[in-house]
């Protein structure tokens, strides 16, 4: 399976200026089918007509639901359509993706993360933009370097990653743990949707795993 | 039923019109003041109506850690334990955490134990603080209700704490603990354990006998696991561990208990709507059987024998019907033999087939 067998669909705001639109664009670059579900023209993201997105239909057929933990707090509505985007997710087989990132207002990252934490056992990837890492990390009172392992096992996220400084993928699944080398990842979303891309076809287990990592710290960053 | 990405009293009305009647509140670190208002909402309407209110606590924890990690635990603890009073919760669910530099045992037992008989002390503090009795005249469960109960879940990791044996003979040494029964959790530890109905009952047999009473809280959702550890929750349809063969147990032998389940499932709603969905058929199946048995004892008189008698009859009748397959020669059997036997097995209990089929036009 390529990129380009994968499809993905993001919640995120219609500016497409979010950690999920980062991704979804470098995943359309890299060949995957990508829809993102946001606002319609005429309204506000945070106080949208949450219950006129048919989530059925938008992710029929997708792969993965990509959203971020920073939509969480961008208003009740938007909050809304997000917790039903990854409950119709569940419902349908798609599994969803977190980018756990900081909000624009860093003082509200404990909502944030609040609200990933409310949601944990829907997550199935769940990525710490690594400038979330350290905030987290002290929030939960918790090492940075064990952070990843922790969150696994207290939340039996399958996958639980991040890039750190030394561009190294750091995967913590349920099988074990994986560190790669991530080759030129100027922006960390772009590693995550090739990782997302890959995965699929990777083959099961932490053989899988590591070659879903490897390939995605390959991948040149795409024009995007 | 937890409820999740609206507001609990909201959840408190889905739950309402969805005809369940028990919540449990996830709290995830520190129970924000600007949630306290909810909270007193919650607390309000639980008193006035039937729906039981629970809360549960950090969603990880380390008891058994070092002081350090221990007394941070007990701190997230503390505020789940205030906010329990404020929503009138009847359990505050918590787990224990890894066993830490213990080896499964008297000495972590005992530990836990410690530990929990001071959480529970503290929880009827908070219950029975009277200088609440002014402040707190519009909430009548603060002085009127009892204190939580303090429930300890089994675990469903081989590191950490919380065999189904490790939680009861904590909450057999110390007042004010119950045992929560995750059966996700103890059906991961115990290699996929929990498959028919006789499991469960074995299991709240245990239970019965090592912890006693009948009032049980448990916990159920799907679960995805490998060498006896938990891996990943799901939801209970794409789950090896069904919930039909506890609808069965339940509605079969579950009379004498008073049992709380809470869905903890990824599809929380969903899930606890499947349940009850699964236990009132199993119900139904059961008044169904109720019903054939009473019609037999009904028809037995009838024909002037007592249900013994009928039972030999019907026995008789099977046998004969039996022997009449074998006499047949053998590739003319097959093929009907097998849709007789399907034909016939749904009318087994009944020896009144032939009268019937005389009546049939058909």
């Amino acid at each position: 399976m390529s990129g380009s067998d994968v499809s993905i669909v993001a919640f995120g705001r219609p500016e497409c200026d979010d950690a999920q639109s980062h991704v979804l664009s470098t995943a359309a670059a890299l060949g995957a089918a990508t829809r993102l579900v946001t606002s319609s023209e005429d309204e506000d993201f945070s106080s949208m007509d949450h219950g006129s997105i048919d989530w059925r239909d938008s992710l029929d057929g997708a792969h993965w639901f990509v959203t971020s933990a920073s939509t969480a707090i961008e208003g009740e509505a938007a909050r809304f359509a997000w917790g039903a985007g990854m409950t119709f997710g569940e419902l349908e087989g798609v599994r969803t993706v977190m980018i756990a990132d900081l909000p624009e207002d860093h003082s509200r990252l404990a909502e944030c993360w609040g609200a990933v934490i409310e949601r944990i056992r829907q997550i199935h990837v769940l990525f710490i933009d690594p400038a979330a890492l350290g905030p987290i990390s002290q929030l939960e009172g918790v090492n940075q370097s064990d952070l990843l392992h922790e969150i696994r096992l207290r939340g039996l996220v399958p996958h639980v990653c991040t890039l750190d400084g030394q561009r190294e993928a750091l995967i913590e699944h349920a099988l074990g743990s994986v560190r790669v080398p991530a080759r030129a990842p100027a922006n960390p979303y772009r590693w995550l949707a090739a990782f997302i891309c890959e995965l699929p076809g990777s083959g099961l287990g932490q053989a899988g795993v590591e070659r879903a990592a490897r390939a995605a710290g390959n991948v040149d960053s795409p024009s995007v | 039923m937890s409820c999740k990405g609206r507001t609990i009293v909201e959840g408190m009305d889905d739950i309402t019109s969805l005809g369940l009647d028990a919540m449990e509140i996830q709290t995830v670190r520190t129970v924000q003041p600007k949630n306290f208002d909810q909270y007193w909402q919650a607390g309000i309407l639980s008193w006035n109506s039937d729906l039981e209110m629970n809360l549960h606590g950090p969603y990880y924890a380390e008891l058994l850690g070092s002081r350090r990690e221990r007394n941070r635990t007990l701190t997230k603890m503390e505020a789940s334990m205030q906010a329990g009073k404020i929503v009138n919760a009847r359990h505050l669910v918590y787990h224990v955490g890894p066993y830490g530099e213990y080896e499964p045992g008297v000495e972590a037992n005992e530990q836990v134990a410690n530990i929990f008989a001071g959480v529970v002390e503290r929880v009827h503090q908070i219950w029975g603080d009277e200088s609440d009795e002014e402040d707190y005249a519009a909430f009548p469960w603060v002085h009127k209700a009892k204190p939580s109960l303090v429930g300890i879940e089994t675990s469903g990791r081989q590191d950490l704490w919380g065999t189904v044996e490790e939680v009861i003979e904590v909450c057999n040494h110390v007042e004010g603990t119950v045992p929560v029964l995750n059966m996700a959790h103890i059906h991961a530890r115990g290699h996929g354990r929990m498959r028919t109905s006789e499991d469960y009952s074995e299991l709240f047999e245990q239970v019965r006998k090592q912890y006693g009473g009948k009032k049980f809280y448990c916990h159920f959702a799907g679960i995805e696991h490998r060498m006896g550890n938990a891996l990943h929750y799901t939801q209970i349809k794409k789950s090896d561990l069904k919930f039909e063969p506890f609808a069965e147990f339940l509605a079969e032998e579950g009379d004498w208990l008073d049992i709380t389940i809470i869905s903890d499932s990824p599809l929380l709603e969903h899930d606890a709507m499947y349940m009850l969905q699964h236990y009132d058929k199993a119900r139904q199946r059961l008044l169904e059987i109720q019903a054939r048995d009473e019609m037999r004892v009904k028809l037995a008189i009838e024909e002037g024998m007592s249900p013994e008698e009928l039972e030999l009859a019907e026995k008789e009748a099977a046998e004969s019907r039996k022997g009449d397959g074998a006499e047949e020669p053998a590739d003319k059997k097959k093929k009907p033999t097998a849709k007789a036997a399907a034909k016939k097995k749904p009318g087994k209990m009944m020896s009144f087939d032939k009268k019937a089929d005389d009546d049939d036009v058909f």
